[in-house]
């Protein structure tokens, strides 16, 4: 019975050191959670602004291709009189529409 | 994501000023190509002048024509003299006026005999604006002719068989 105190010193010490040790690994634990969490967080973000970005430029150069599909047979049928034109001061269609006024009275 | 837009609109813009230049140019004449009427007038202060080849006349007839649009009073003036109408009374300068001229002899002159040889003149007194049809070949006189009557059917619903 001489030595129980000094073994119950012994005993919380190790307890003791225990903890301190689980504690470490807790921390340890924690500390890299977090960091995973961040990076996660981090790579959703990029690659959620990635496919904004893609959709945004698929948009735009759609956008461009209509307005293209819209105004091309406008020109095409603009330009595709069989008429060879020089006019000076005067646009070569008011010429022609001012040709056919004339004959159309 | 401006910058794609303007790279966007700028390839558009590029796209149709190429398609536009690749079918307007060859379009545009040389001088030497122009009537003698378009040449005399075309530096011609206070006139605007046009010259218009292969101006259609329904599906296949066609026909040049030189385009002279008075910009003032003084031009319209000077193309009334140029024209032999200077002293048209004021009466009688209403709608559109047509006569013939000799080929070669400008907005005046008299018509030749022989018709054929003749350009159209057509004068509107009102807009101020003179066309010259060079109908001055017994084909394009025959064209010119038909689609006028044709015209004149159309308009009057004429049933003339």
């Amino acid at each position: 019975m001489k030595d129980q105190p000094n073994t119950n010193r012994q005993e919380v010490d190790r307890i003791l050191s225990l903890l301190a040790e689980r504690e470490a690994q807790a921390s340890t634990l924690v500390q890299r959670n977090r960091d995973l969490a961040d990076r996660m967080t981090q790579g959703l973000g990029r690659w959620t602004f990635l496919r904004r970005r893609r959709q945004a430029i698929v948009r735009t150069y759609a956008t461009a291709a209509c307005l293209a599909l819209v105004f091309a047979p406008t020109l095409a049928v603009a330009v595709d009189q069989p008429i060879h034109a020089r006019s000076h001061n005067m646009a070569a269609s008011h010429a022609v529409g001012i040709a056919q006024n004339m004959l159309a009275v | 994501m401006k910058k794609h837009y303007i790279i966007a609109a700028l390839a558009l813009l590029l796209a149709l000023l190429g398609f536009a230049a690749w079918r307007l140019c060859p379009r545009t004449l040389p001088l030497e190509e122009c009537s003698d009427l378009y040449r005399r007038y075309a530096q011609v202060e206070g006139v605007d002048a046009a010259f218009v080849k292969d101006f259609p006349l329904g599906r296949d007839a066609k026909v040049d024509v030189t385009v002279l649009a008075a910009a003032d009073s003084a031009g319209w003036d000077s193309l009334l003299r140029d024209a032999n109408l200077a002293s048209l009374p004021d009466a009688n300068r209403r709608g559109i006026w047509t006569y013939y001229v000799q080929k070669d002899s400008g907005l005046g002159g008299n018509p030749d005999t022989a018709m054929l040889n003749n350009n159209t003149v057509a004068v509107d007194f009102v807009q101020k604006q003179i066309c010259l049809f060079h109908t001055s070949s017994a084909k394009d006189i025959n064209e010119f002719d038909a689609y006028m009557f044709h015209l004149m059917k159309k308009n009057t619903n004429l049933n003339i068989q």
